[in-house]
């Protein structure tokens, strides 16, 4: 559940003896997870999902459609100094799904491991939908 | 439940409790103390409770919510200092229970190939 690191990474090792412990959250993971794959620019949201499966004409009933703007899910698992993670994406067509998530995989392992200093054993990634928007949605921010 | 330091019934096992959350909430990169979940660590003490920190026998625990894009190992030195002086001899351990939320896209490149999540 949480990660045990004696030692944290980062190069500032504590001046008192190296004593006490680093925890980490699944939670941590999961949002630096989800706002890795965010950034690759193909990689969007996951498609919506009604107890636990996809609609396939969600954006009529007013529920929010995979949107290449948002973040994707992401579920994390951390045991010791090591750890799993679950993404679920859309990616924009018509790009190569097999790079997309190539690029996800890379981005993902590479921020958890510098942002938390926990060891990526395995980002298995799930593409739930492919957005066809030729213009990403506006946002109001 | 906000910390005032100059109370005497904050005193844990000779760790003042209070002190020890106003010394985590001053460092740079926390946003605050957490118990994490209903019923996560926290110190019970007569008529209140101060959520994210906890004494046990050998340690005590600083259970904290990071500023966005800081590295764990940067957090946990810096509340390790700031609390180890209050810590009456024992050892601190931090745990990074939640993230603060990720910038809106745009705010700092952070879609489209962005990769100043992190400093230098």
């Amino acid at each position: 559940m949480t990660a045990v690191t004696e030692a944290p990474a980062g190069g500032s090792a504590p001046a008192h003896g190296g004593l006490g412990r680093l925890h980490i959250h699944d939670r941590v993971v999961e949002k630096i997870a989800a706002q890795a794959a965010r950034e690759v620019a193909e990689a969007g949201s996951a498609r919506p999902r009604v107890l636990g499966r996809s609609l396939p004409g969600a954006g009529r009933f007013g529920i929010r459609r995979a949107d290449q703007g948002a973040a994707a899910t992401a579920s994390a698992a951390i045991e010791g100094s090591v750890t799993r993670i679950e993404l679920s994406i859309s990616v924009r067509w018509p790009a190569s799904i097999p790079e997309v998530t190539a690029r996800v995989r890379d981005r993902v392992r590479t921020r958890v491991s510098d942002l938390t200093g926990l060891r990526v054993q395995e980002v298995g990634i799930t593409v739930t939908d492919l957005v066809t928007d030729r213009t990403p949605a506006s946002r109001v921010h | 439940m906000t910390a005032t330091p100059s109370r005497r019934d904050a005193v844990v096992d000779g760790v003042d409790v209070d002190a020890v959350a106003a010394a985590a909430c001053a460092c740079p990169d926390v946003v605050g103390l957490t118990a994490g979940w209903v019923g996560g660590r926290a110190t019970y003490l007569p008529g209140r409770r101060v959520e994210g920190v906890a004494v046990d026998a050998d340690a005590v625990v600083v259970q904290v919510r990071s500023r966005w894009g800081v590295t764990a190992g940067t957090l946990a030195g810096q509340v390790r200092a700031a609390v180890a002086p209050l810590a009456a001899g024992r050892r601190v351990d931090v745990v990074v229970a939640d993230l603060e939320d990720p910038p809106p896209a745009g705010a700092d490149g952070g879609r489209g190939g962005g990769t100043n999540l992190v400093g230098p």
